[in-house]
């Protein structure tokens, strides 16, 4: 979009140079908690954004009503800007940002104001999108959300690019442990195991959360437990995280720019 | 603090200083209402300071000129009427708006007025006039008031035929102007001439103009009635009744010198040349 | 050209929502109140009276607009930040800049017309009743069409001012820039001084500065035919056309001087 200007370098994006204007008629993009213009209703600002992409009067016509549909904005779409919850204008910027049906997508903290529906709710679009095809640049610092949609990721730490690439072959997939919950535990039984376990710690009653080392056969414990009455509440693998490896990482950028 | 509270509150400190100012304005009335001031009177300055709009403040200017004349005119006494801010007005007025012929005509006419009709100051009118004539060479009207001062106010008569003449060759100039030249030179101070001009001028559209001509022409013919009178007492070595003047008030023997002259309540008064303006 | 367009239409319809037509009824209520208070104070002078009095407001209130809305026209969307989701568009820097100066343009327009007609219907309603005789003896008729002549100068002084209001607004706050803009209108009424300034100061160097700005910044006094007008005195066609290129070639110079600043701003 070239709002920042590149000190050196040259990118390209599909297939044009980053500063061509007329690529961006393919591209998306919702700036961080973004404010549009007071006096405009969301209808108005659509149309305004619709006529800047040149879109023809039919196109808009259709594509608005339906955008503000998909993004859930009823009746307020008449309504002046300048009245907009933060949800509300949230969600008024992801519909600008696919008005015009674009191929790559960028967010900036699309997450960013939104209750757990709102989330819950962009998270479904990121993903609808993607199915159609399109690609989604977003940037979050919730790195849990990063984690649940993104097929690859870039950590970048003191403008310098620490690491990139598919998850899988970022984290460490190895398990690092077991972690297992169960209910109705009877006391001798929890005695029994606690040996084999790291650590035995007590939720509420009778509910206890056994952290197993790697090679602790959870599916023994398991079926011991269940045979002495308990029941499972869940059972996970503990593999390194997005959080600790981006930790990692720009403490690694960290020292090589002391060294 | 409750709402009605803020609400008295408010309403009570309101009416509080309304009071206050009125009690204050009884017994220091403000600026305003005393005699004007002029704060600037640098013509340059203004100009500079209108920033473009000179017509509008030259118009204020105007209206300013206006008042104040009025304003000294109708003055009683103690006031005693200077006109001292007529001339600096007109002047402001001509500098900002170098075309604003009105202010040229009336400055010669009311400049030259005498007291206390006027300052009494024909020699500010002929400047004004020719600060007219300097930005508009070829109006004619302009140099027929300046052939008219001289004439009337300084008696100047060679003057006034000079200027009725050049006013004569200029372009749209009315007819008459060529023989009033003529008679103005060839008879001085005779009345006929001068009636003649006043006759001219009672014809205008300006009602400011037409009501000073008319004035004249009843002064003038007072003159001549106070002519005959003291002729008549030369020959006939008594002294006639006092006739009214042609206002309708009657003529009254000046006992300073023992001459018929106009009354101080005619309108007509004072004459020509009757009184001196205060220095 | 497309882009600059709707950015056009854009502002206007923000000038509208923003109420900045309101100054039309105070223009109104203005020179309608002039018209009905002055009868008695002039001594025949209304109507030329209320031609000043109309062209100095139709200025005034110009000016106001072009300065005020002029400076926000970039810096409001820069610090709103909706010029982020703004130039992600398909639109070129230099288009958003043309199109905000056009509809700040398309705005004054507006604005004049409007007051043109105010100014012509007064004048009819006052010169209505005064005789002919009375009316052939002025310098101007009542309706004069000349007037036009004097608001299309005005219109021509606004879009410079317009354009040097928005040339600061790429880069300075609303604050600067309106003492700017002012700053350079005023020194711009008192261009022919700067002319002649070894009149008033001894230093070469001053004098050498005072002429170099006499050359360089507008003279807005080539805009001012209002006296002119109202005295009936002709204004030609020629310098109607040489004063619009000397408008022209100025904010010429000012628009590519903004899209110059604003087309390597960092938007952080």
């Amino acid at each position: 979009m070239q709002l920042v200007f590149p000190t050196s370098g040259a990118a390209e994006i599909l297939g044009r140079p980053v500063g061509d204007v007329s690529v961006r008629r393919r591209i998306g993009y919702l700036p961080e908690n973004p404010y549009f213009y007071d006096h405009l209703t969301a209808e108005e600002l659509l149309d305004y954004y619709g006529r800047l992409f040149g879109m023809a009067a039919a196109d808009r016509r259709q594509r608005i009503p339906a955008t503000l549909d998909r993004l859930g904005i009823g009746a307020e779409r008449r309504m002046a800007l300048r009245k907009f919850s933060k949800g509300m204008l949230q969600r008024v910027g992801l519909a600008q940002a696919v008005l015009n049906d674009p191929e790559v997508i960028f967010l900036d903290e699309p997450m960013s104001g939104l209750d757990p529906l709102g989330r819950r709710d962009v998270r479904a679009l990121m993903l609808e999108l993607r199915d159609q095809g399109r690609t989604i640049f977003f940037s979050s610092h919730i790195l849990s959300d990063a984690e649940s949609l993104c097929s690859q990721v870039a950590i970048v730490a003191k403008g310098q690019l620490a690491a990139a690439g598919r998850l899988s072959d970022l984290q460490h997939f190895a398990v690092l442990g077991w972690e297992l919950v169960m209910a109705g535990v009877p006391a001798e039984a929890l005695e029994r195991i606690r040996a084999r376990a790291r650590r035995v710690q007590s939720i509420a009653g009778d509910r206890y959360v056994i952290d197993l080392p790697p090679d602790g056969k959870p599916e023994e414990m398991l079926r011991e437990l269940t045979a002495a009455g308990a029941t499972v509440v869940s059972l996970n693998p503990v593999r390194e995280t997005l959080e600790e490896l981006f930790v990692r990482r720009v403490a690694e950028v960290g020292k090589g720019a002391r060294a | 603090m409750t709402r009605g509270i803020a609400a008295l509150g408010a309403a009570l400190s309101l009416a509080g200083a309304v009071v206050l100012h009125a009690v204050q304005d009884r017994s220091a009335p403000p600026e305003v209402d005393r005699p004007e001031l002029l704060y600037v009177r640098s013509a340059a300055v203004i100009k500079r300071a209108a920033l473009g709009y000179d017509g509008i403040v030259a118009d204020l200017y105007w209206i300013r000129a206006l008042q104040h004349f009025g304003a000294e005119r109708l003055s009683k006494p103690p006031h005693t009427p200077t006109y001292s801010l007529l001339y600096p007005m007109l002047d402001l007025t001509t500098t900002l708006d170098p075309y604003f012929s009105i202010a040229y005509r009336f400055g010669s006419i009311f400049l030259g007025e005498a007291y206390p009709g006027g300052p009494g100051r024909p020699d500010l009118g002929i400047e004004l006039l020719k600060k007219g004539l300097a930005a508009q060479p070829a109006k004619w009207q302009y140099m027929q008031d300046l052939g008219f001062i001289y004439y009337w106010h300084m008696r100047d008569f060679a003057s006034a035929a000079k200027a009725f003449q050049a006013a004569a060759e200029m372009p749209g100039a009315p007819t008459w102007l060529r023989p009033l030249a003529a008679v103005t030179l060839a008879e001085g101070g005779e009345r006929r001439a001068s009636r003649a001009l006043w006759q001219q001028l009672a014809q205008s559209e300006e009602p400011w103009l037409q009501g000073a001509a008319t004035l004249r022409l009843a002064q003038l013919d007072a003159m001549d009635i106070m002519e005959a009178w003291r002729q008549f007492r030369r020959e006939r070595g008594v002294t006639p009744p006092l006739p009214p003047d042609p206002s309708g008030t009657p003529f009254v023997i000046d006992p300073a010198t023992g001459d018929i002259t106009v009354a101080r309540e005619s309108k007509l008064f004072p004459l020509p040349g009757q009184i001196q303006p205060p220095r | 050209m497309n882009a600059a367009r709707c950015v056009a239409i854009a502002v206007f319809r923000e000038s509208v929502r923003d109420k900045v037509f309101y100054n039309l009824v105070l223009f109104a209520v203005l020179l309608v109140g002039a018209s009905i208070l002055l009868g008695q104070l002039t001594a025949g002078q209304d109507v030329k009276i209320i031609k000043d009095l109309g062209l100095a407001a139709t200025s005034l209130f110009g000016l106001f607009i072009a300065i005020f809305v002029g400076i926000n026209l970039v810096s409001k969307e820069v610090e709103r930040r909706s010029v982020y989701p703004l130039l992600a568009k398909p639109i070129r820097r230099a288009e958003f800049i043309a199109g905000k100066y056009a509809g700040l343009l398309l705005t004054l327009l507006a604005n004049m017309v409007v007051m043109s007609v105010a100014i012509y219907v007064v004048l009819y309603f006052l010169a209505r009743n005064i005789p002919m005789q009375i009316q052939t003896a002025w310098d101007a008729p009542a309706l004069d069409p000349a007037l036009l002549k004097a608001i299309f100068l005005i219109y021509l002084n606004l879009a410079v001012v317009t354009a040097v209001a928005l040339f600061f607004s790429t880069y300075s706050s609303p604050m600067l820039s309106a003492i700017f803009t002012l700053g350079v209108y005023v020194v711009g009424q008192f261009n022919a001084d700067l002319k002649h300034f070894d009149r008033i100061v001894d230093s070469p160097a001053a004098i050498a500065i005072a002429r170099a700005c006499y050359y360089v910044l507008p003279d807005f006094s080539k805009f001012d035919v209002k006296l002119a007008v109202v005295h009936g005195l002709p204004v030609s066609g020629t310098y109607l056309a040489v004063t619009a290129a000397y408008a022209a070639l100025y904010v010429a110079a000012l628009l590519f001087g903004a899209v110059l600043i604003f087309s390597r701003r960092d938007f952080k």
